[in-house]
C-alpha cells in the first residue's frame, strides 16, 4: 500500500464550470457515469416497451408516439424495425446503461471513498474512460440516423447477419466502432479500479477487511481487463470485413476461401459469459453489504463469499461454450462445458448461503435499499435456477433460441442487476447527493419493480417452454404459437407497468436532489469509510488517510454497545478493549 | 532528521510509491493489450486448423519477393527495441536522448514498411478481399502496426519532454519502454505465426 503518492491529486482551488466538466475527480466522474447510464437505462426502457407493444399487438399502430417513430408503416412496428428495436434495446442495455450504473457510478464514486484513498490511482485515465464513453453513446445514437437504417444483428451483432452482405451501410460500422470504444473505456476503467484497489488502500485495509462492495468491483474489473479486449478483437476483425473486404466471418464457397462465422460466435462469447459476471459482481457485492448493514450482523462466511466470488471469476472464463451448444460444437467438448457450468453452481450456491445466513436472526431493518438487496437474492435465485436448463446440453438444445433463454437472462442480467442498481441508487443517494430519498415511494418503487420484474420475465419461461421463439417480430403468424398470444399479452401488460412504475424512481430522485431532507454523514449507521466523511464528501475525500483497524461489518459487539453506545464500529476506530 | 531532509525523504518515498503505482498500472494495461493480440492470434488459429492446408487450396500463396517486408519489419522492431532498452538503461545522459531518438525512428521506419508492404500486395492484385490467407496478413499486420505507431508517439512525447528539460518521470518511461519491447515483441510473435509458419 502507498499512501505518500496520494497527496498529489488534491486541489484546494474552486474548479471553473469547465474543470467542473471534465473533472478528474472520482466522485464527479462517477455522478457524470450515473447520469449517462440512466438516460439510456431510459431510452432502452422505452425500446424495451416497444418490443412488448408489437408481442402483444402485432400489427397495430403504437399508441401516441407511433406515427411519429414509425410514419412508413402507419405507426406499425413491423418486422424490420422489430429488429431494430431488439438490437438496440441489448446494445443499450448492456453496454450503456448497467455497465455506466453500476461499474462506471457507483464504482468510480464509491471505491476510493471504501478502501481510505484521496481518488483512483490514474484520475486522468478516470476522465478519459468516461468521455470515450459518452464518444461512444454519441456514435452509437448516429447509428439510429444513418442511412439504410439503424443497426439489426442483435445485440450480439452475429455474422453474416453483421457483415457487409447481412447490414449494408454505415449504421452497423458506427455500432462496430462504439462497442470498440466502449470497450476501451471499460478497460481504461478496470485499470484504474485493479490498480486502486491493490496501492491506494488506507493502512490496515487488508484485502479480507475490504468491503464485499470493493471485491465486487475489483474482480469485475480484472474480468474487465482480460475479457473485453476479447470482443475487442472480434469487432476488429467484424470492422475490417465491413470496411476493408476481409473475410474473418464469411464462409467460403468453391471458388473463394473464407472464413467462418461461427469464428465471431467463439470470440464473442469469451467475451460473453465474463460479461455477465462483469455485471452482476459489483451487485453481488453490494448485496452482500447492504444484506450486512441492514441484518445488523456481520456477513456471515465473509471469507467463504470472497473465495465463492474469486472461484466464479475464474470459472466464469472457462463456461463460453454452453451458448454455442447448437453450433455443432464436438459432443466431447459440449459435455465438458456443460459441466463446468454445472460446477458453478457451487460457488454461486455458496454465495446464496451466506446471504441466507447473514439475514438470519438478523435485526433486520426493512430500508429501501435493503428491500431491493433481497428483491435481488430473490430474482437471482430464479434466474440462477433456470440457467441450471440451458447449461444442461439435452435441454438446452429444446430451449435454445426460445423466451426461455430471454426470461433466464433478463432474471439473472437484468433484473437482478437493476435491483442491485436501485438498491446501490437509494443506499448511495445521501453520500453522493447529500440528501435523502423519500423512503414510502422507495417501497412503493419496490413492489411495483419486483411483482413485475418476476411476472414479465418469469412469464416468458413460461412462452420459451411453450416453444415461442425470440427475436420474432410476429408470433401470432405462427399457427402453434397463436394459443400464446394471450399469456404474450399479459407479459406486456406486466412489462408496461414495470415502465410506468420507473415514473415513482423519477420522481422521487428528482423530487430527492432539490426537496429532500439533508443526509447526515452516517444516516443508515454502518461503518464502512465512505460513511466516516460528510456527505457529499469533500474534494480530497479524507482530511487524513484513514487507518483501519477493523472490517467492514462490526455489529453487535456488546463491548462496543457499552463503550459507545451503538451496535456497530467504523473501520477507522480501535475496538474498545 | 532535519526538516529539509525529512522533506526530500518524503518526496523519494511519494516518487517510488508512484513509480510502483504506474508500474501496476502499466501491467493491467498491458496484460489486456495482449489478451487483444491473444484473441486475433485464437481467430487465425481457429481458420487455419479448419483450412487444413494453408493457405487454402484456392488462394495464392504470398510472393516470395515480398520477403524484405518481415524482414524489414523484424530488423527495425528489433533495433527500436534494444535501442530503448539503453536508452532507460542510459537514462539522463546524452547518449539517452540519442538511443530515444534511434528508437523513434526505427518505429517511424517500421510503420512505414508495414504501410509499404500493403502496398506491394496490392500493386501485386492482392487485395484483402482476395481470401482468407490475405484476410489475415493485412489485418493483424494493420492492427498491429496502429500500436507501433502510438509506440511511436509515446517516444516522441519522452523526446519532446526531454527536449524542453522537463523531469520523466521513473514510471512513466518505464511504462513506455514496456510498450515497446511489448509490441516489437508481439511483432516476433505474429510474424512468425503469418509469414513463416
Amino acid at each position: 500500500m502507498s499512501n505518500s503518492e496520494q497527496t498529489s491529486h488534491v486541489s484546494s482551488t474552486t474548479p471553473s464550470a469547465f474543470s467542473r466538466v471534465f473533472s478528474q475527480d472520482h466522485k464527479v466522474i462517477g455522478r457524470q457515469f450515473l447520469w449517462l447510464g440512466l438516460v439510456f437505462l431510459a431510452v432502452a426502457g422505452f425500446l424495451a416497451m416497444l418490443i412488448r407493444w408489437q408481442l402483444a399487438h402485432p400489427g397495430v399502430p403504437v399508441p401516441v408516439v407511433g406515427s411519429l417513430l414509425f410514419p412508413s408503416s402507419g405507426g406499425v412496428v413491423g418486422p424490420a424495425a422489430y429488429t431494430v428495436l431488439f438490437t438496440m434495446h441489448g446494445t443499450i442495455m448492456i453496454f450503456f446503461a448497467i455497465t455506466p450504473i453500476l461499474i462506471g457510478g457507483f464504482g468510480n464514486f464509491c471505491l476510493p471513498l471504501l478502501i481510505g484513498a484521496r481518488d483512483m490511482a490514474f484520475p486522468f485515465l478516470n476522465l478519459l474512460s468516461f468521455w470515450l464513453m459518452f464518444a461512444a453513446t454519441g456514435i452509437l445514437t448516429a447509428s439510429f440516423f444513418a442511412p439504410l437504417g439503424p443497426p439489426a444483428a442483435g445485440w450480439t451483432a452475429y455474422p453474416t447477419l453483421s457483415t457487409a452482405i447481412g447490414a449494408p451501410g454505415v449504421a452497423q460500422t458506427l455500432w462496430v466502432v462504439a462497442i470498440y470504444l466502449n470497450g476501451v473505456s471499460s478497460v481504461l476503467g478496470a485499470i484504474n479500479y485493479i490498480t486502486t484497489v491493490i496501492r491506494l488502500r488506507a493502512p490496515g485495509m487488508t484485502f479480507f477487511r475490504m468491503p464485499l462492495t470493493v471485491w465486487g468491483l475489483w474482480l469485475a474489473a480484472i474480468l474487465n481487463a482480460l475479457f473485453v479486449p476479447v470482443l475487442a478483437a472480434g469487432a476488429v476483425l467484424l470492422f475490417f470485413d465491413r470496411v476493408f473486404g476481409t473475410r474473418f466471418f464469411i464462409a467460403g464457397s468453391t471458388i473463394k476461401a473464407g472464413g467462418d462465422p461461427i469464428l465471431y460466435q467463439h470470440l464473442f462469447w469469451i467475451f460473453g459469459h465474463p460479461e455477465v459476471y462483469i455485471l452482476i459482481l459489483p451487485a453481488w457485492g453490494i448485496v452482500g453489504d447492504l444484506l450486512s448493514f441492514f441484518s445488523r450482523k456481520p456477513a456471515y462466511g465473509y471469507r467463504v463469499t470472497v473465495w465463492s466470488l474469486i472461484a466464479i471469476v475464474v470459472l466464469s472464463g472457462l463456461v463460453y461454450g454452453h451458448h454455442m451448444f447448437v453450433t455443432g460444437l464436438s459432443p466431447l467438448l459440449g459435455e465438458s462445458f456443460m459441466l463446468l457450468t454445472m460446477i458453478i453452481s457451487v460457488p454461486s450456491v455458496l454465495l446464496g448461503v451466506g446471504w441466507l445466513g447473514t439475514l438470519w436472526r438478523g435485526a433486520i431493518r426493512l430500508t429501501t435499499p435493503m428491500l431491493f438487496a433481497l428483491g435481488l437474492v430473490f430474482v437471482f435465485g430464479l434466474g440462477g435456477f433456470t440457467g441450471l436448463f440451458l447449461a444442461d446440453v439435452l435441454s438446452d438444445v429444446y430451449l435454445h433460441d426460445t423466451f426461455f433463454v430471454v426470461g433466464h437472462f433478463h432474471l439473472t442480467m437484468s433484473a437482478a442487476v437493476l435491483m442491485g442498481a436501485f438498491a446501490a441508487t437509494y443506499f448511495w443517494f445521501p453520500k453522493m447527493f447529500g440528501r435523502m430519498m423519500n423512503e414510502r415511494l422507495g417501497q412503493a418503487h419496490f413492489v411495483i419493480t419486483l411483482v413485475t420484474l418476476v411476472t414479465t420475465f418469469g412469464l416468458q419461461l413460461v412462452l420459451g417452454f411453450g416453444g415461442m421463439q425470440r427475436r420474432l417480430a410476429d408470433p401470432s403468424v405462427y399457427e402453434f404459437l397463436r394459443p400464446l398470444m394471450p399469456l404474450n399479452r399479459w407479459v406486456s401488460r406486466s412489462a408496461f407497468i414495470m415502465g410506468a412504475g420507473q415514473i415513482l424512481f423519477i420522481v422521487n430522485f428528482f423530487y430527492s436532489l432539490f426537496r429532500g431532507p439533508l443526509a447526515s454523514a452516517n444516516p443508515w449507521e454502518v461503518g464502512t469509510l465512505d460513511w466516516t466523511v460528510p456527505s457529499p464528501p469533500p474534494h480530497h475525500n479524507f482530511d487524513q488517510i484513514p487507518s483501519v483497524f477493523v472490517g467492514p461489518h462490526e455489529f453487535g459487539n456488546p463491548k462496543v454497545k457499552a463503550a459507545l453506545g451503538r451496535d456497530y464500529l467504523a473501520q477507522n476506530e480501535e475496538p474498545p478493549a | 532528521m532535519t526538516p529539509s531532509k525529512l522533506a526530500t525523504a518524503t518526496t523519494g518515498a511519494a516518487e517510488s510509491a508512484r513509480e510502483g503505482t504506474v508500474a501496476v498500472g502499466a501491467l493491467v494495461g498491458f496484460a489486456a493489450l495482449a489478451m487483444t493480440f491473444a484473441a486475433l492470434l485464437l481467430a487465425y488459429g481457429l481458420v487455419r486448423i479448419q483450412a487444413g492446408v494453408w493457405p487454402p487450396a484456392n488462394e495464392a500463396h504470398l510472393p516470395m519477393s515480398m520477403w524484405p517486408w518481415p524482414v524489414g519489419a523484424t530488423a527495425t522492431a528489433g533495433l527500436g527495441s534494444a535501442a530503448m532498452y539503453r536508452a532507460t538503461r542510459t537514462w539522463g545522459t546524452k547518449r539517452a536522448s540519442a538511443l530515444l531518438s534511434m528508437a523513434g525512428l526505427a518505429g517511424i521506419a517500421f510503420v512505414l514498411i508495414q504501410v509499404s508492404g500493403a502496398r506491394g500486395l496490392l500493386n501485386r492484385g492482392i487485395r484483402p478481399s482476395a481470401g482468407i490467407a490475405t484476410s489475415v496478413v493485412y489485418a493483424l499486420t494493420a492492427f498491429h502496426a496502429i500500436h507501433a505507431l502510438a509506440a511511436t508517439i509515446a517516444i516522441g512525447c519522452l523526446l519532446v519532454a526531454i527536449a524542453r528539460g522537463r523531469d520523466v518521470r521513473a514510471g512513466a518511461r518505464n511504462a513506455v519502454a514496456t510498450f515497446v519491447h511489448l509490441v516489437a515483441g508481439l511483432w516476433l510473435i505474429l510474424c512468425a505465426a503469418v509469414f513463416v509458419l
